[in-house]
């Protein structure tokens, strides 16, 4: 019997890129990811077998970084596809045999398998069935999955689970959770990896199954791992001895590095200090790069590690979070961006309330809310800590609203350098080179006077800039 | 065994219930407020298990004596005051009901047949949030209670699936599709205050094409739910709740057009309710330029809104910062702490009409010409306020203002004076303040 498709899945599944790595063998081994979009309304999710039979371990980080893509509704696709080409370029080193395998996404009521997907497989790619060449293991399953298209299979226990969780898929996953069906190969609650890797350097690669112990690397290893990345990330900005050349690190290298950590964590459920420094430090790398994607994800789990009892930078965190829920709210297509405001707010603890980094993030907040340009660019200069990383994102729109009023309010002149003071227009580096001021007002549709001293604000009409401040993977 | 009178004698009233199809029955049963007394002595001498037993073999229907034996297993953690355990078991009760209904409602031959046990689900729903809220209110773990609250929104959600599903063609007097406004309202309740919205949206719209298929665009099949049948109660909450998430979404006007009708629906007596509505109404009445009478604000208890109705009529900046400093929390807690943000821009616009004279210069005043204000004075006078700014911020403000149309004028930089229309009305127009401010 063909592989049935579960006809109530919500789930598209799209195949996002291929790739072939060439080994000296000669062999074609067909590293595939796929994605998959998971519907919006969040109540489906399809629980997809790997061609050989076994359940995967649910890559946790992937699903908080589908849900984390989706929440803040940007696309990842080009920081995807520059770590697919550096993999490619480190494809020479023996990893692991990535079987030709379909990603498993599972949540938390895996009980049984479905099958799905004989698509991707027939797609023209060559396989090479010269079974010599395969593991025992990988000989093994490939049984087992031969095993499956066999036809008296009907009384098979596991076929018999399979249906009638195919059955009412809505109705479990609004149902509480039942027991856990350890016949399907264990679920998420029984799969934790013991690693016993000493590499210090890991590229990130998506889990396509249960990991190998001999990859996972263990606390101790990840802890001087981390350190060692820390290291290199304080380097840049300082002279090469040897070079005499500013030293520049590749931020898609540490990312991930940094990655590849985080899925050694989780894969191990390790959730103490090591966690929380990982996090954090990989949050505060992301945002010197202005990479706002990457720190929402690493501030989500932090959320979850404060919140049960683990200590660290809260304070400064809790700041960068106000801070990001401005942005947000700031972009108008973001819906119920008000909960969310004021869920922040209501859980501030009493002992922080007084602390700097917070005033201040309160601060921003105000001053976005009400408009107040004067107040905000104030709070961008004295921002603390990173803070003015995640402000940058606010300060066009900002820049834009202040025109709009001071050509609204003021007449019939108002200096030039009193706007390019009050809206923090004076350093030209933040607007690229041989930029100044002057020419961003021009940009945005400002009439000046004969010797530019003055703004004309009758006959300016204001409009969005074409001059992007800054460059940021968003 | 024998078991004790009072035991069987319930277990025979659930029985004769179920068997006589009467759901009102049914839900005195279940209520948990009736608590036996020879249940728990009773139970702790012979084992839950045996009373499982005893109410299989009593209770013909088998769907409601499992219904039974969660009931009396919350009854007796109860007793026991576990109540997070009580909660928990009533809750898996609850969701067994639903079941029922769900069984009945395939069972070809008798359709509409789940109709009978709405009564005893909504009475379900509704004891099993006093639990979780009692639960809540005695455990000090928060991620406990999270998990209750969860566990709860998920048994909601699949008795709200239930009760929506049907056929079109059903007649509306024996649907079991009365039960889904009292289940959405929980719902809402419970998703407002975990603050999760998303899922709200998706349970409004199938809420309402299930109940109101006509108003659809296209209209879909099947008829509107007779006015008739909806209760009244229920009515007054779910116009309440959609209110409440709607002002969640900034769609003021949505907002208030909801909870007036909430407002306008509740009987004279009902004072509880009344002020639970207005302390949500009144700050968006305010925000859309009514002002409360001090009259209401003291009959409904409301007087920490008394502060924001003394900052608008006379402009005082002072009052408007204590009021909303000192209690922050609550207003945050009930989602209205933004939209009142916002109206300190109206403050101030009183502020200035209000003190105008001060500072215009004598001769102006008596010229008639347009009042010419001057900055410097303004500046002192909201330092006196408590709201010391340097010039540039003034300035942001007075753009503010002039930008939202609060204030028709304008600065000019190198004097320092703010110019306003000749006449006052129209140098503060009324028009912008009547629409909340954005």
């Amino acid at each position: 019997p063909p592989p049935i498709l579960n006809s109530q899945s919500n789930v598209s599944i799209k195949k996002y890129e291929v790739q072939s790595h060439t080994q000296g063998k000669g062999n074609e081994i067909q590293d595939m990811d796929v994605e998959m979009e998971m519907n919006d309304a969040g109540n489906s999710s399809q629980i997809i077998e790997n061609v050989h039979g076994t359940i995967s371990v649910a890559n946790f980080q992937n699903i908080n970084k589908v849900k984390g893509q989706l929440e803040s509704k940007k696309s990842d696709n080009v920081l995807s596809s520059k770590l697919q080409t550096r993999k490619s370029r480190f494809s020479s080193s023996p990893g692991p045999i990535n079987q030709p395998s379909n990603v498993n996404h599972s949540n938390s009521f895996n009980q049984n398998k479905s099958i799905i997907m004989s698509k991707t497989e027939n797609n023209g790619r060559n396989f090479n069935l010269d079974k010599s060449n395969f593991s025992s293991n990988e000989h093994l399953q490939r049984e087992q999955r031969a095993k499956r298209f066999q036809i008296n299979r009907v009384n098979d226990p596991s076929i018999q689970a399979k249906k009638s969780c195919t059955a009412n898929l809505n109705g479990l996953i609004n149902s509480p959770p039942s027991e856990v069906d350890s016949k399907g190969g264990g679920a998420l609650g029984n799969l934790t990896v013991k690693g016993t890797s000493t590499e210090l350097e890991k590229e990130y690669f998506r889990l396509t199954s249960a990991p190998d112990p001999s990859t996972v690397r263990p606390s101790l290893v990840l802890k001087k791992a981390l350190e060692r990345l820390i290291s290199i990330w304080n380097r840049r900005g300082t002279t090469d001895p040897e070079t005499n050349l500013p030293v520049k690190v590749d931020y898609l290298y540490m990312c991930s590095q940094l990655k590849a950590i985080r899925q050694d964590l989780t894969v191990q459920r390790l959730k103490g200090p090591l966690a929380v420094s990982v996090y954090e430090g990989h949050a505060r790398i992301a945002l010197e790069e202005d990479d706002l994607n990457e720190y929402n994800q690493c501030q989500t789990q932090l959320k979850e590690l404060y919140a049960s009892g683990e200590n660290g930078a809260v304070v400064e965190f809790t700041a960068y979070r106000i801070l990001y829920h401005v942005v947000l709210h700031m972009h108008q297509s973001y819906v119920g961006g008000n909960a969310d405001i004021l869920i922040i707010l209501s859980e501030i603890p009493n002992d922080q309330k007084n602390d700097q980094c917070i005033i201040h993030a309160l601060r921003v907040r105000e001053a976005v809310a009400s408009f107040n340009y004067y107040s905000f660019f104030k709070l961008l200069k004295e921002a603390p800590n990173l803070g003015k990383k995640i402000m940058n994102s606010m300060v066009s729109f900002m820049r834009l609203k202040g025109l709009e009023r001071i050509i609204k309010a003021y007449r019939p002149t108002v200096p030039t350098s009193f706007v390019i003071e009050v809206l923090s227009l004076e350093d030209s580096n933040e607007l690229g080179t041989d930029r100044t001021g002057i020419t961003y007002l021009n940009s945005c549709g400002l009439v000046l006077s004969e010797d530019g001293s003055q703004v004309k604000c009758k006959e300016s009409i204001i409009k969005d800039s074409v001059i992007m401040a800054g460059n940021s993977l968003l | 065994m024998v078991s004790s009178d009072e035991v069987s004698l319930y277990l025979q009233y659930v029985d004769n219930a179920s068997f006589n199809r009467n759901g009102h029955n049914l839900a005195v049963c279940f209520n948990l407020d009736r608590r036996l007394q020879a249940i728990d002595d009773q139970a702790l001498i012979r084992g839950l298990n045996q009373l499982e037993i005893i109410s299989t073999s009593i209770i013909r229907d088998k769907v409601i004596g499992s219904v039974t034996v969660f009931v009396l297993k919350a009854m007796l953690s109860l007793a026991k005051s576990e109540i997070e355990k009580a909660a928990q078991e009533y809750i898996d009760g609850l969701k067994k009901l639903s079941e029922a209904i769900m069984q009945q409602q395939r069972n070809e031959n008798e359709k509409n047949s789940g109709f009978w046990m709405v009564p005893t689900l909504k009475l379900m729903v509704k004891q099993a949030y006093l639990l979780v809220k009692r639960a809540d209110h005695n455990s000090s773990n928060s991620n406990q209670t999270d998990s209750i609250w969860r566990l709860y929104h998920s048994v909601l959600m699949y008795a709200f699936n239930v009760s929506c599903t049907g056929e079109s063609e059903e007649c509306w007097d024996q649907s079991a599709k009365l039960g889904a406004l009292c289940i959405i309202n929980h719902l809402l309740r419970v998703l407002i205050k975990l603050g999760t919205l998303k899922s709200c949206f998706t349970i409004l719209t199938r809420l309402q094409i299930c109940y109101w298929p006509e108003h659809e665009d296209p209209p879909r099949q099947g008829q509107n739910i007779p006015g008739h049948l909806l209760c009244k109660s229920e009515m007054i909450a779910y116009h309440y709740y959609t209110g409440r998430l709607k002002l969640l979404q900034d769609d003021f006007t949505g907002a208030r057009s909801d909870l007036m009708e909430a407002l306008a629906r509740c009987p004279k007596t009902a004072i509880k309710n009344k002020q639970r509505i207005l302390i949500t109404l009144v700050p968006l009445n305010i925000s859309f330029g009514r002002i409360p009478t001090i009259h209401i604000l003291e009959k409904y208890n409301l007087m920490i809104f008394s502060g924001f109705v003394k900052a608008l009529k006379l402009g005082s900046i002072s009052s408007f910062n204590k009021a909303i400093n000192d209690y922050q929390l609550f207003f945050i807690k009930t989602g209205t702490f933004l939209m009142l943000e916002k109206m300190k821009l109206a403050v101030y616009r009183s502020f200035l009409k209000r003190h105008i004279n001060f500072f215009q210069t004598q001769e102006n005043i008596e010229t008639g010409k347009s009042p010419i204000l001057n900055l410097l004075s303004v500046q002192k006078a909201l330092a006196i306020q408590g709201e010391a700014m340097e010039m540039e911020e003034l300035e942001c403000l007075l753009s503010n203002l002039i930008t939202l149309d609060l204030v028709k004028g304008y600065i000019s930089h190198s004097s320092k004076k703010l110019v306003l229309a000749k006449n006052l009305a129209d140098a503060f127009p009324l028009r912008k303040v009547l629409i909340p401010l954005s």
